[in-house]
């Protein structure tokens, strides 16, 4: 899925750290009547006894009491924290134990991340690891021959998928994504295209930044061109088809459509799979166990035929869940 | 050797050179390019230019290497002869370990399936580095075989770089392999139980104790013997005595990479490239890193820390930079931030010229702009690959200016104190680490120290030293700012003649302390130096043994009462002129001075805040003037922008 030798060129700092924020930074949750709890805490215990516990955002934390994996509910809400890890001395040297004792040189970066994914949830299941909220409790974790079915069936090789968003008159972030022999073998920035005369409206311009890609690296098999503040606008409506309308009123261009991207639209599940990639994203563990599960979040949309079968789980169960956490 | 290291960049033959440098990839550029990417480092204003020589890039099935015979893109001697075609310097870094965001970190993906020469988990498992774009298996650096690998990549590299070695062609200074901390799988009991590795440390402990006899007293063990110990696997202490062998493993930490650099500097000097001085470079961090820069600095010339800090974390930074002024030979930066890999935390523009002129501000003397040239699997240099300048380029150009017609470079600051940082306590850290396999230095590149990553414990002490004594650090640091003593960070492993520096020493002691640490304090008082131990004197080396050093060489004062420490530090700052002459009247707002031999002085101004300000300048300074722009300023007046520095020239009110 991610080639050994993938190349990213000329991404421009500024809009690469745009699109870090954009995709890392959660919407803001508005809870009328009380402050939204914020940060996580992070439980180092031995039996009942905590040995080292941590705020991400007040720091060290003494005198805190530990009762199990049930109490992890009510131990956010005494600490103020969004999110509780509770880990068994040991269980993060378990974990690199196992990870270490499966990963092989051989295989992808992402199959070598469900490789960890995997650990975890086994030291899940046996007690040593415990977390909450836990909205994917239960759904099956996929393997790497998993993704890559997926990822092939939405992404062709020898094609390249185009993110362009504009704003006040100018490039706000770019994103050029190149798949060969069933691998992302190139990641670039606008800059790569060398393009004379620098594209400002999203409209206006998408056809020439389209041809400039199929120039330069493979046609697009879609692309994708907007303002931010149209997306960000988009992203935080929840009301059921405002995607499908904003691509029919031509505020957001996506061309080429993939057959996924316009079921996507239509089924108005962008919204819901990308807020909840952020969210997670996030929350940035040393593990990165957070991300492989934004990833399938967004492989979930990659399908149009039957998705449980592809993927080993039922996607609209795993909106369902997302939706209920978004909602706690 | 025509190349030498002064105190503040290199004499090559009867000229001063500045360690001022520009990172360029050539293996990773089209070669027409070249020429217009070495004339816009010219155009930068640096006198060096550096490069990594990748052994995964050059290394061919079967053994051989290219070094341009296929691949013009590999001609490493054509890049050099280029470079010096322009009048530049070169630095090159054969590795073996050079990470460059290479895919395997730069070595050969066969050396990496060779099970017989990596690093060994505590179980006996490989250990593996997960980075992307592939998670990798790491080598061993006490494995023989791999010593042998690379004396065979050594050998390649020597024939292209050394007929290019000063006098006869560019190069100046050779790194000897890449921040050597155990590849972030640092703590403590990760690694390295490869065979190669324990018996090495079997020696460690035999010529440290001699004999079994002693090695037994030491760890309360009556069964060990030095033939055939075995290395610690997991922490158990539960009190102090209980620490002994984890402190010997943890000193075995930072005497593995010490060397296996010391192994990698002597094949370079026998395969033909040990004509020149040579460096290392630390990771970004600096009390949690299993490397000493007093114990490299007897294996290389030049030992520096890696900065890519944001202006978000410029408390780091200061600290960072602190540490290696008061600590390094000369202190300098091998990689310095201009940009940054599209998987970490991106330097913006302002970030990443805030990053530099801060550094210099606090007292980095040397830097190679990491990366100068764009390529791939990067961010934010101020080049592009086809060699044009990107908008960050005339900050560089205009700062560098500024560097060399004033003479800052050789400019220092006076200081008033030294804080020193003991060894002992920040391996205590290593061994309380509370998360596993989490690395204590990634965890301290990211501002979790510590207070945050150190269990509770205090194994018999009255509180836990692992995490107090950074906090006694913190208190003895904020003590002397607001008593205007100027401070830098001495690292406790340091030589003797270095405690001499300062007329103030602040220390944090507890209920143990090096031994060595303690004499060399007593030596100092004993020269007139005023030693500060906080909160109390040791009665306990660091093989708990009695330890009744220091009783009447210093002044002791608990840190946490912040009254009697300001009160302690202000008499001895008068007692011993130990105060700067001018100091910032603004909060948020740093005013530095350095001065020269030949008397000039410029002041530094840096603001810590996002929002414009004004910064007031009082002490003994009459005249300002802003050396980039010429602006005359009022010092009642600096008018500051969101995370600015201003370098001012100055003339003394009295003068």
């Amino acid at each position: 899925m991610i080639d050994p030798a993938i190349r990213i060129l000329e991404l421009d700092p500024r809009e690469w750290s745009n699109l870090v924020r954009f995709v890392t930074t959660p919407a803001p949750v508005e809870r009328p009547g009380r402050p939204a709890p914020t940060g996580g805490l992070v439980l180092l215990h031995e039996g009942e006894s905590v040995i080292k516990a941590v705020h991400t955002e007040r720091g060290r934390l003494t005198g805190i009491a530990y009762a199990g994996p049930r109490s992890l509910k009510e131990l956010a809400h005494a600490q103020g924290a969004r999110w509780v890890v509770a880990l068994e001395v040991g269980a993060l040297d378990e974990a690199m134990h196992r990870g270490q004792e499966r990963v092989r040189i051989d295989q992808d970066l992402v199959t070598q991340n469900l490789e960890f994914v995997h650990v975890v949830r086994e030291l899940f299941d046996e007690g040593r690891i415990a977390i909450y909220p836990r909205p994917l409790a239960g759904l099956p974790l996929p393997r790497g021959p998993t993704v890559q079915r997926a990822l092939d069936l939405a992404f062709p090789d020898d094609r390249t998928a185009v993110v362009y968003l504009f704003e006040d008159g100018r490039i706000w972030t770019s994103l050029i994504v190149r798949k060969s022999r069933g691998q992302i073998d190139l990641v670039a920035g606008h800059r790569a295209l060398a393009m004379s005369d620098e594209p400002r409206d999203y409209l206006r311009d998408y056809p020439r930044i389209l041809g400039a890609v199929r120039a330069r690296f493979a046609a697009p098999a879609i692309g994708f061109f907007a303002e931010r503040r149209t997306v960000e606008r988009l992203f935080s409506d929840d009301r059921p088809g405002v995607w499908a309308r904003a691509y029919a009123a031509k505020q957001i261009v996506v061309d080429p459509l993939a057959p996924w991207a316009g079921l996507a639209l239509g089924a108005g599940a962008v919204r819901e799979a990308f807020d909840r990639s952020r969210k997670l994203l996030s929350r940035i563990d040393p593990l990165g166990l957070a991300q492989p599960l934004a990833r399938r979040a967004r492989e979930k949309l990659a399908a149009t035929i039957d998705l449980a079968e592809i993927l080993g789980f039922d996607p609209f169960d795993l909106v369902s869940r997302l939706r209920k956490l978004r909602d706690e | 050797m025509s190349v030498s290291v002064t105190s503040h960049g290199l004499r090559v033959g009867d000229k001063e050179v500045p360690l001022l440098s520009g990172a360029v990839h050539y293996w990773r550029l089209d070669r027409r390019h070249w020429g217009a990417c070495l004339d816009a480092v010219v155009g930068l204003g640096f006198p060096l230019v550096e490069t990594y020589v990748p052994w995964s890039v050059h290394e061919r099935s079967g053994g051989s290497f290219d070094f341009g015979e296929s691949d013009p893109r590999k001609d490493l001697g054509a890049f050099l002869d280029l470079a010096a075609a322009r009048g530049l310097g070169a630095i090159v870094r054969p590795g073996p370990h050079i990470n460059a965001e290479l895919t395997y970190f730069g070595y050969p993906e066969r050396l990496l399936r060779d099970e017989s020469i990596l690093a060994r988990s505590a179980r006996g498992a490989k250990v593996l580095l997960p980075v992307p774009p592939r998670m990798f298996p790491v080598p061993s650096y006490a494995c023989d075989r791999f010593f042998d690998e690379v004396r065979r990549w050594f050998e390649a590299v020597a024939r292209v770089v050394g007929p290019r070695l000063d006098p006869a062609g560019p190069v100046v200074l050779v790194q000897v392999d890449n921040e050597a901390a155990l590849f972030f799988r640092d703590s403590l009991f990760e690694q390295d139980y490869h065979p190669e590795s324990i018996a090495s440390f079997r020696r460690h402990l035999a010529a440290k104790y001699g004999t079994d006899a002693e090695l037994r007293s030491a760890w309360g063990d009556s069964t060990v013997q030095l033939e055939d110990v075995d290395a610690p696997r997991a922490r158990s202490a539960r009190e102090a005595r209980d620490l002994v062998r984890l402190f010997d493993w943890a000193e075995f930490h930072e005497e593995l990479p010490r060397m296996a650099l010391e192994r990698l500097r002597a094949i370079l000097g026998e395969v033909g490239l040990g004509g020149v001085p040579t460096s290392h470079n630390l990771p970004p961090g600096q009390w949690a890193i299993p490397l000493s820069i007093p114990a490299l600095e007897r294996t290389v010339d030049i030992v520096g820390i890696d900065l890519y800090s944001p202006r978000a974390d410029h408390r780091t930074l200061k600290q960072r930079v602190l540490f290696l002024e008061g600590t390094a030979r000369l202190p300098y930066a091998p990689e310095l931030g201009g940009g940054a890999p599209p998987w970490y935390p991106q330097l913006e523009a302002e970030d990443a010229r805030f990053l530099l002129q801060a550094s210099f501000a606090w007292g980095l003397r040397g830097y190679n702009l990491y990366m100068a040239v764009d390529r791939d699997r990067w961010v934010g240099a101020p080049i592009g690959a086809r060699g044009e300048r990107l908008a960050t380029a005339d900050a560089y150009a205009a700062f560098h200016r500024v560097l060399g017609e004033h003479g800052i470079l050789s400019m220092r600051r006076k200081l008033g104190a030294l804080v020193v940082v003991p060894r002992a306590y920040m391996r205590l850290s290593r061994v309380a680490h509370a998360w596993g396999p989490v690395s204590p230095s990634v965890l301290e590149q990211i501002g979790i120290g510590p207070e945050m990553s150190c269990i509770e414990e205090s194994f018999g002490f009255p509180e836990p030293v692992q995490i107090e004594w950074v906090v006694a650090l913190r208190a003895l640091s904020e003590a002397l700012e607001r008593a205007r003593v100027p401070f830098a960070y001495l690292d406790g492993d340091a030589g003797s003649d270095r405690f001499l520096g300062a007329p103030l020493l602040c220390v944090p002691s507890f209920g143990f302390q090096s031994r060595a640490l303690v004499e060399k304090l007593e030596r100092a008082a004993r020269a007139g130096g005023s030693v500060v131990c906080a909160p109390r004197l040791p009665s306990l080396d660091e093989s708990m043994r009695p330890c009744t050093g220091l009783s009447s060489g210093a002044t002791v004062v608990d840190h946490r009462d912040v009254a009697a420490l300001d009160r302690l530090i202000s008499t001895l700052a008068d007692e011993r002129h130990a105060r700067s002459s001018i100091w910032s009247a603004t909060p948020r707002m740093d005013v530095i001075e350095r001065e020269g031999d030949d008397g000039r002085r410029v002041v530094f101004v840096v603001s810590l805040t996002r929002e414009p300000s004004t910064a007031r300048i009082e002490g003994s300074v009459s005249t300002l003037v802003d050396l980039e722009t010429g602006e005359r300023i009022d010092p009642e007046r600096v008018a500051m922008g969101s995370f600015q520095v201003r370098i001012l020239g100055t003339q003394r009110a009295d003068a």
